[in-house]
């Protein structure tokens, strides 16, 4: 099974940063300092002082956000995450059909994953257990939750459903 | 977890996916928590407290869901009657090793 790290303009958080407190200039990287998983070697960085937070820079619109709130906020579309883990078979079955899915509903719908091994805490918060879930924010609110690996067309009439907006 | 996974299919009935790559994940997730863990903890969930959950064993590989009604939402051991269930109930080291190579 091909798993594709390149060419997403999926914003994915994959490394835990206690990460650039205001007085460190923002970095530019294509990806997140220290992340792993993207096939290259990130910097390390020491910080001396939290609060916790994180860069990440999404490679599509080189945004840059705080927090996973942050991410939430800023966003103009309802934003999919998909909660998955490393190890977890349907999880990475979803790889290339989230890409599909997230290229097909640009319009409607922003795709975001995170790695619950690496953000225990947001999956902590939004009571997350089985492996994939995906929650559907709107006005940065859960507003719809469902499990397990679905097809892009499946995947893609649940979110028409439940944004009720018809391609 | 490999040959696990192949007589547990077999003694279940149950079929690999026909994505053998979704099997090869699975498998060594289980192997890795095995290794870390002394258990194969399931690896499609979210745990507070890993060795809490091995130690009160409900999602030990297999499962209390497979074992009570064969459901795993891992898609390592599926139903006949699955959508993603294949033919197989064997799967190489070489397929696994190749499978998970890139991750």
């Amino acid at each position: 099974m091909a798993i594709s790290l390149s060419a997403s303009s999926i914003p994915r958080l994959s490394g835990e940063n206690p990460a650039a407190s205001s007085s460190m200039s923002p970095l530019r990287l294509r990806l997140p300092a220290g992340a792993r998983g993207f096939g290259g070697g990130g910097r390390r960085i020491s910080v001396n002082s939290k609060p916790r937070g994180f860069s990440l820079v999404v490679e599509a619109k080189k945004q840059t956000y705080n927090s996973f709130d942050d991410l939430l906020a800023k966003s103009e579309k309802p934003v999919l995450v998909d909660f998955y883990a490393t190890w977890c078979g349907p999880c990475q079955f979803m790889v290339p059909i989230l890409n599909e899915v997230s290229i097909r509903l640009n319009d409607t719908i922003q795709v975001v994953k995170i790695d619950t091994e690496k953000y225990p805490s947001i999956a902590d918060k939004y009571k997350i257990e089985a492996l994939p879930t995906f929650i559907i924010f709107k006005d940065g609110k859960p507003f719809e939750r469902f499990e397990g690996a679905l097809t892009a067309d499946q995947l893609i009439q649940r979110i028409e459903d439940s944004l009720k907006v018809k391609q | 977890m490999r040959k696990f996974s192949e007589q547990y299919a077999r003694r279940s009935g149950t079929y690999f996916c026909v994505d053998k790559g979704v099997t090869s994940v699975v498998i060594k997730g289980l192997a890795d928590h095995k290794d870390t863990l002394g258990a194969p903890l399931c690896p499609c969930r979210h745990y507070d407290d890993k060795p809490a959950e091995v130690a009160q064993g409900f999602w030990n590989c297999p499962c209390v869901p497979m074992r009570e009604r064969k459901e795993c939402h891992c898609m390592l051991f599926l139903t006949p009657e699955n959508d993603f269930a294949g033919q197989d109930q064997a799967i190489s080291f070489e397929e696994i090793k190749e499978s998970t190579s890139n991750m």
